[in-house]
């Protein structure tokens, strides 16, 4: 049963993988050009070449740092809001309309404000919290106000300390679906910061190699600059879904 | 929670590591995304130095207070300045119909140094605005260009064979500069222009010539073929788009001839397979402006200069002249 797990969990990945390089062949053959589709095997080359390329780890330390930092004030503010909304109606009341506003404000339009009134490396971190803090907020007041209510009456009849509480019912109700929901965030949080970076042209970071790829014509380098994203997104969405199950198995 | 606040004080240790190493003797470099965007943070203080293209330039002496140009980025390259936008055309267009060509060129060259478009500003910047693209945005505005700034954007046709040198150069220029960024030009590249005086054109007409040509300043030096929408005898619909798009229609090659950055021609087509270089029409429009009393550049050393599209022209050439003047310089956010 073990071994099924893992081959359905490894097939169908690969073979999805597979299907997308194919296509991605045809394409590339039947255009034939390397400006406008590169071919597989020259992505794959120049995709090797950024990994021995110092610009390139400087490029991603600053991207990955940023988009870390972004991410972990998102998801602070948006579990504290969450957990101040569950508690108080009148914090409801007020976070509700604040977080419809920031959700709806147009994305690629901030970008060009925030640039002129802060610089190109604050810019994009902005940017990616205005999307993802209101998106993690959603899930976290979903998440706690989904807790059962008849374990909270119960652990206050029997006048259950609020410490133990948090520690015993609260916390552990809600993480799974929250590391799940950071998982997804985090990799939302980085393509906003990458789409982000182009637009602001900040200095040492992906989306300044993509835009410095674009102008230059080196398309195979914009190629291989995407999968190193979404690669990273994969990964880290990947790891939130595996520490799921693991924390499940020792609670 | 406390390895959480010492997970987060690391993470902007690295990260501030990451941004942080000054360096007092390097020239710092901002960028910027086009001129306006450049102007206007010299407008509201953000930045001091700026360079520009006409004519942008022009416009930012009246715009900002306190702007005065520093320098001529041109005479600071030296070497009789270089190529900056260049007219290349398809193979198999040269070889049908190198009359077509060859009338080109010759209208190029009555047009010398932009000196009827600086008797005719208005009816050349409507023309030109009248021919681009749909969607695009208007560049030009006659009531902002006279004849100075036509004179700054150093229009002039070199036939491509007497440009060699310089252009081989500059791209070598650029490729020390970033690697990237540069390419070698194949000796096929540069097209025979006295050998396509000479010939004659294929007996059918053609239906319909693309000529395609970016907006700004490479796009005055054909306004007096456009305004008086020359034919020589065929179709031709000319066409002006938004700078960031002439690259693509030269690569997806929708272009029967057109005009466009040095590097980008090099770049795309510089093995002179399915085009070729006939023309480089224009020689350098940078100029470095400034509110600060700055003389020499060597007093650049620590200041910050806004420069717009990073890889871009403006940016590598400004790259080449503080290499030659022997100043570091460094980009910044």
């Amino acid at each position: 049963m073990k071994y099924k797990n893992i081959l359905i969990n490894l097939i169908y990945p690969l073979a999805v993988t597979a299907a997308i390089l194919l296509l991605w062949a045809i394409a590339a053959k039947a255009i034939g050009s390397e400006f406008i589709m590169p071919s597989v095997l020259s992505t794959i080359k120049r995709l090797f070449a950024l990994f021995g390329s110092g610009r390139f780890w400087r490029a991603f330390l600053g991207t990955f740092l940023k988009s870390l930092l972004s991410f972990v004030f998102s998801f602070i503010f948006a579990l504290v809001f969450a957990v101040a909304a569950n508690i108080s109606l009148h914090a409801k009341k007020i976070l509700s309309p604040v977080m419809a506003i920031v959700r709806a404000l147009p994305t690629m339009a901030i970008i060009l404000l925030l640039v002129i009134w802060t610089n190109a490396l604050i810019a994009p971190m902005v940017v990616a919290v205005i999307v993802v803090l209101p998106t993690l907020y959603t899930q976290f007041y979903s998440e706690i106000s989904g807790i059962d209510r008849r374990l909270i009456d119960m652990s206050r009849v029997y006048r259950v300390p609020k410490k133990r509480m948090l520690l015993k019912l609260y916390i552990p109700s809600v993480l799974p679906a929250v590391v799940l929901a950071a998982g997804a965030a985090f990799s939302l949080n980085l393509k906003l910061m990458v789409a982000a970076e182009v637009l602001a042209q900040t200095v040492n970071s992906i989306g300044g190699m993509m835009q410095t790829a674009k102008v230059y014509f080196e398309t195979a380098e914009l190629m291989a600059l995407t999968i190193v994203t979404v690669i990273t997104g994969v990964a880290f969405e990947a790891l939130s879904k595996l520490y799921v199950p693991k924390w499940r198995k020792s609670s | 929670m406390k390895r959480i606040g010492l997970f987060l004080i690391s993470l902007l240790l690295c990260f501030s590591l990451i941004g942080c190493k000054s360096d007092k003797d390097s020239v710092k470099i901002k960028y910027y995304a086009d001129a306006s965007e450049l102007t206007a943070a010299m407008i509201s203080g953000k930045i001091g130095i700026g360079l520009l293209p006409e004519p942008a330039m022009t416009r930012s002496l009246s715009a900002v207070e306190g702007n005065k140009l520093l320098f001529d980025l041109q005479e600071l390259y030296g070497e009789n300045s270089y190529p900056q936008a260049v007219m290349v055309a398809k193979t198999s267009l040269i070889e049908g119909y190198p009359k077509i060509i060859a009338d080109l060129i010759a209208a190029l060259e009555e047009g010398e140094s932009g000196q009827w478009l600086k008797n005719n500003i208005s009816d050349g910047i409507d023309a030109i605005n009248g021919h681009l693209q749909e969607g695009a945005v208007p560049s030009l505005n006659k009531n902002l260009i006279t004849a100075a700034v036509v004179d700054n954007c150093n229009i002039k046709t070199v036939y491509a064979l007497d440009a060699k040198e310089t252009v081989n150069g500059y791209m070598s220029g650029i490729a020390a500069i970033d690697s990237g960024a540069g390419a070698a030009a194949s000796d096929g590249f540069f097209a025979d222009i006295a050998a396509i005086k000479g010939g004659t054109n294929k007996d059918d007409a053609i239906q319909s010539l693309k000529v395609f040509m970016p907006d700004g300043a490479p796009a005055l030096a054909m306004a007096k073929v456009i305004y008086q929408n020359m034919q020589f005898g065929h179709t031709i619909t000319y066409t002006v788009v938004s700078p960031a798009n002439i690259g693509p229609t030269v690569a997806r090659k929708n272009a029967d001839i057109a005009i466009l950055p040095i590097n980008a021609a090099v770049k795309l087509v510089g093995s002179g397979a399915d085009y070729k270089l006939l023309t480089v029409n224009t020689h350098g429009n940078l100029f470095i402006t400034g509110t600060e009393e700055i003389t020499d550049l060597l007093q650049l050393k620590g200041k910050t200069v806004g420069v717009i599209g990073q890889g871009l022209v403006p940016d590598l050439t400004f790259k080449i002249v503080l290499e030659k003047n022997g100043l570091k310089y460094k980009a910044v956010n």
